[in-house]
């Protein structure tokens, strides 16, 4: 079997809307969007996410997503175990999203590189 | 013929109704011992009562299978058709390997059948169980149980019912509670619902819902009203209405729900309800050959 090859460090926030001033959504496998940062290229992208509407296994639907998104960590609510399963199996890191400053995507990824910069 | 006793609402004395009818049906109204004797199928497969009432041998128990994919990695090129047609999302290929989650699957062979590398083999699965033996001369019963964590009740209930649904003899189907799949599965082995309610504003909303469902199966269906004598006049009002005949009243009684909670059956409580219980089987044997016609 293939391993995907990966662009290093994009990140997924499950989002409301198509926008960085969006707010995080607080639901992984029926969020609206995903909202993937690409660090390298430091731009956004919005992806809808196909199993939002899903009635089984939503979870993996849009964890298998985020493979194909080549995402490297995921920042959002907490996940189902199965969710979970299949990002780890991936590869793919999970944290939390911050106790304060989750008023848009744009104010997650902000705290997370500025947590970088400090852990640097 | 079968009749599924069904309430959309939990609680209303569906099992008190279905064991009432069954064991009514054991003697003939001269108290002999009937040709045929009844059947009881509790088909509430994730939570079956019946047994406590009527306490059967059961000494036939077997498995209920489910197929699910197991896929032999030397084969899988990881091109994901697989994941990509199954409609529950039992499968996500990551690097390595394919991930399988058996208790998303409803054993549907679609995977299989699509794999260009033929790597997938379906491999039965337990997911629950069924249970047979006699609840008295002449009284069938058999249960389905569903395992502790699967989620799935409809196969379970399915296979009980082409186990035993077609016996030649009065099968009475206590259904599962609400009016999802698992319900509906009981009332597509049946012949007439008999929809078990209580006169109050929740007997109604479900009763309104569990209507609309027999209405679209097609399935003639008359009322057991129970609890008579609480709430209001509004259910039997409904019933009226849309032309569902109430064919047994059940008063609220505090030595029905003694009796009950003691393990005994309405028969035994009451037993002058035992000729009503005559009349409302002819009633609906009736009501289904109408119906037919």
């Amino acid at each position: 079997m293939r391993t995907p090859e990966r662009e290093p460090l994009r990140i997924a926030i499950p989002a409301t809307g198509a926008g960085s001033d969006q707010p995080p959504d607080d639901r992984f496998g029926r969020c609206s969007y995903f909202a993937v940062f690409d660090t390298t290229r430091g731009d956004w992208s919005f992806v809808a996410n196909p199993a939002r509407q899903d009635a089984h296994g939503a979870g993996i639907a849009a964890a298998r997503c985020l493979i194909d998104q080549q995402v490297d960590l995921v920042i959002g609510p907490q996940l189902g175990p199965k969710a979970a399963e299949v990002l780890a199996e991936a590869a793919i890191a999970c944290q939390p999203l911050p106790a304060e400053g989750t008023a848009t995507v744009d104010h997650v990824l902000a705290a997370w590189l500025e947590e970088r910069e400090r852990k640097a | 013929m079968r009749v599924a006793v069904a309430s959309g609402k939990g609680g209303t004395g569906k099992t008190t109704v279905a064991t009432a009818l069954a064991r009514v049906l054991t003697r003939d109204s001269s108290g002999r011992t009937p040709m045929v004797g009844p059947l009881l199928l509790d088909c509430d497969v994730e939570a079956p009562d019946a047994h406590i009432f009527l306490r059967p041998d059961l000494r036939r128990r077997r498995p209920v299978t489910l197929l699910h994919p197991v896929i032999d990695l030397d084969r899988c090129d990881g091109c994901g058709r697989c994941a990509e047609v199954c409609r529950f999302n039992a499968l996500a290929i990551v690097p390595d390997r394919v991930l399988v989650f058996p208790t998303l699957c409803h054993g549907c062979g679609t995977c299989a059948r699509v794999c260009p590398q033929e790597a997938i083999t379906e491999v039965p699965r337990r997911i629950g169980l069924l249970e047979s033996g006699p609840a008295g001369e002449g009284f069938g019963f058999a249960q389905g149980r569903l395992e502790v964590g699967e989620p799935l009740a409809v196969p379970v209930i399915r296979t009980l019912l082409k186990e035993y649904g077609d016996e030649d003899r009065p099968v009475i189907l206590d259904a599962p509670p609400g009016t999802a799949c698992p319900v509906v599965a009981t009332l597509r082995g049946a012949d007439y619902a008999l929809l078990v309610t209580e006169p109050t504003p929740f007997g109604l909303h479900d009763l309104r819902l569990m209507a609309e469902v027999v209405r679209t199966l097609g399935l003639p269906a008359g009322i057991v009203l129970n609890r008579a004598g609480i709430g209001d006049g509004e259910v039997e009002r409904f019933c009226h209405q849309s032309g569902l005949p109430v064919l047994l009243t059940i008063p609220f009684r505090r030595e029905i729900a003694e009796g009950l909670a003691r393990g005994k059956l309405l028969p035994e409580i009451v037993p002058a309800i035992i000729p009503e219980l005559r009349r409302l089987w002819m009633r609906i044997e009736r009501e289904q050959a109408a119906y037919v016609r």
